[in-house]
């Protein structure tokens, strides 16, 4: 019968077990589950915001009242309208959406690619390591927004564009963490003894080597998304990212900015929305990357905090 | 001494490589946007068009286009701008550059203080309420994107408060906001990365050593700790230095500064093609000459970090 061996120890043994934590540690830990419980929040928020609005709202985020052009805020429109009679409350929703959905489908384009090459390159190592990673080292040495800007350019513009671009340079990073923790891996005993059984290389990629390395791949997958969230709405911002009629935080907040001095309402709701998306994703990533990551968990105390 | 030129000389031969791989790679993707440079002139007929291309050598082979432009990377003279030929490439860089650079520079002299005052007092006040209050402001800090960040200094400060002139580039006074707005990134991250490298370096031995020795904390703290700490700062402002003194494409844009960040974008969608090869090739010989130095430093800074271990 299966027992659990912490259970049945009695507290005084189990307390030699765990580390004291002081109270300073233990409430620098709990300041951490905050900011992932914040971010968490923040984003349970917006989603229903980009959920319930479209579902409510009596105006669609691309219907145009010419007779109610810049509207400031008031019971009506909530959020007032823009410049061509378009409910502002209904765009921001729309543009949230818009704004989440890229970046989750981002993240997940990343993972495909950088997961698979960082793998491959990892595990057969020599000249086709050496291959794939000088070719991930070429594509990156051009200035970020330059090589994402020529893409756009290449593509044309639209949603699928803008994920093309980003993704050009954006499954690098993620490509070379997977090598580093491949190589990490794949010299250990599991590995070998998986080998030695006859086990197919896909296999132990797959069922030993991947499901080992899944803590730091998740964090960083998490951390792209906000990159990818900020990159949509900086190429936008441009002009260049989603076109008109679609709403895009980004280029609402461009639009804003050219009448900051008449309808500063119009401002502050895609800003404000654009920064705390960006933030959630940065806080959970952050509290993920501590809590899965044992190279940054670290608890040292300070000798000067006293 | 030897040491040092032999790591200039294998520095250089290294960079020339990567500044090849770099004007290639750029050279493939630029040409591969569909269109041509002339194609939004208005009340241009056909032939002037295609007697344009001839003049600039768009028609001819990719390869003689490829030769002429490694060759103008080699002169360091990238010829007239396709979509303003009055003004020579190298103009646009010799006339934008101080202007980006200064204000970078500021930007800087705002950032390092302050991000280096956050992080150790972060890390010195570990688990209290100050190192928390100041994480937070930090992911704060990362997640703004320049473009709100510039946009709302410029409500609040410019138009709400009337302290300061709202864009341009005249006096000292325009330059605070994007300022402010470039150091505000950059201040996030070194206060991170600070914070935890200095919580590392605190745990080490030698802080023991110096503590028991009896050293005064304001002599430990700047020499002890603060040397060792900054070595993952150093590492990261390589990047950030060549970027903020390029020029930031959003502030420049928001701030109407006549720098050189505000040429990127246009040159891309105009398929300015010398204009791209210029801004690419400069932008990376900064970068170049910003991560040499910050190499250099680090030797300084560490002595196990020997630059001919290279060999």
């Amino acid at each position: 019968m299966h027992t659990n061996d912490f259970e049945s120890i009695s507290p005084e043994e189990k307390s030699l077990y765990i580390a004291p934590h002081s109270e300073k540690v233990r409430k620098n830990l709990f300041f951490r589950h905050v900011g992932c419980i914040l971010g968490l929040s923040i984003f349970a928020l917006l989603a229903l915001f980009a959920i319930v609005v479209p579902a409510l709202s009596p105006y669609r985020y691309d219907e145009v009242h010419l007779a109610l052009k810049n509207v400031s805020p008031s019971s009506g429109h909530l959020l007032g309208t823009d410049d061509l009679g378009r409910d502002q409350l209904s765009r921001v929703a729309e543009g949230l959406r818009l704004s989440l959905a890229i970046g989750l489908l981002a993240a997940f384009l990343d993972l495909c690619i950088g997961l698979s090459w960082g793998a491959i390159s990892g595990f057969c190592g020599g000249m086709v390591d050496s291959i794939m990673m000088r070719t991930a080292d070429f594509i990156y040495s051009v200035p970020y927004l330059l090589s994402v800007l020529l893409v756009a350019a290449i593509v044309g513009p639209g949603l699928a564009s803008i994920l093309i671009a980003m993704c050009f340079v954006g499954w690098i990073q993620m490509a070379r963490l997977v090598r580093t923790q491949v190589l990490a891996t794949r010299r250990l005993d599991f590995v070998l003894a998986a080998r030695a059984l006859g086990v197919s290389p896909m296999r132990i990629v797959i069922r030993h080597i991947l499901p080992n390395i899944a803590g730091p791949t998740l964090a960083m997958l998490l951390l792209t998304i906000p990159h990818a969230i900020f990159t949509e709405a900086f190429l936008s911002f441009l002009g260049i990212g989603i076109q008109p009629p679609a709403a895009s935080l980004g280029s609402m907040t461009a639009d804003a900015l050219s009448a900051m001095r008449y309808y500063p309402w119009r401002l502050l709701a895609p800003a404000v929305t654009i920064s705390a998306t960006i933030l959630a994703f940065n806080l959970i990533g952050d509290g993920l990357r501590d809590a899965l990551d044992p190279k940054q968990k670290k608890c040292i105390e300070s000798p000067y905090a006293n | 001494m030897k040491y040092v030129l032999r790591f200039l000389v294998i520095r250089t031969g290294l960079c020339l490589i990567s500044l090849f791989v770099i004007a290639t790679v750029t050279f493939l993707l630029m040409k591969s946007i569909p269109g041509d440079p002339f194609q939004d002139e208005r009340g241009v007929s056909s032939e002037c068009i295609e007697q344009l291309k001839r003049f600039y050598g768009l028609n001819d082979s990719l390869f003689i286009q490829y030769g002429r432009y490694v060759k103008s990377i080699f002169c360091l003279d990238f010829g007239p701008s396709l979509k303003y030929p009055a003004i020579q490439v190298n103009d646009i860089i010799r006339e934008g550059f101080p202007i980006s650079a200064a204000l970078g520079l500021v930007a800087l002299a705002i950032a390092l203080p302050f991000g280096i005052l956050f992080g150790l007092l972060a890390a010195l006040y570990h688990g209290r309420g100050i190192d928390s209050l100041l994480r937070l402001l930090a992911v704060g800090g990362v997640s703004v994107p320049s473009f709100c960040m510039a946009s709302l200094l410029q409500f609040v400060f410019a138009y709400e408060l009337s302290l300061l002139p709202i864009a341009r580039f005249d006096s000292i006074a325009h330059m605070v906001l994007p300022a402010v707005t470039l150091a505000i990134g950059p201040i996030a991250i070194i206060s991170r990365l600070l914070r935890a490298s200095t919580l590392d370096v605190l745990g080490q031995p030698y802080i023991y050593t110096a503590r028991m020795k009896g050293l005064q904390r304001r002599h430990i703290i700047p020499y002890h700790v603060l040397k060792n700490a900054s070595l993952p700062v150093l590492s990261y402002l390589g990047p950030v230095i060549a970027n903020i003194l390029v020029g930031s494409f959003i502030v420049e844009r928001v701030f109407a500064i006549p720098g050189l960040g505000q040429w990127f974008v246009g040159a891309v969608l105009n398929r300015d093609y010398p204009l791209i090869g210029g801004l690419t090739i400069f932008y990376s010989i900064v970068l170049i000459i910003s991560h040499t130095i910050i190499d250099l430093l680090y030797t300084l800074l560490d002595p196990r970090v020997r630059i001919y271990a290279h060999e």
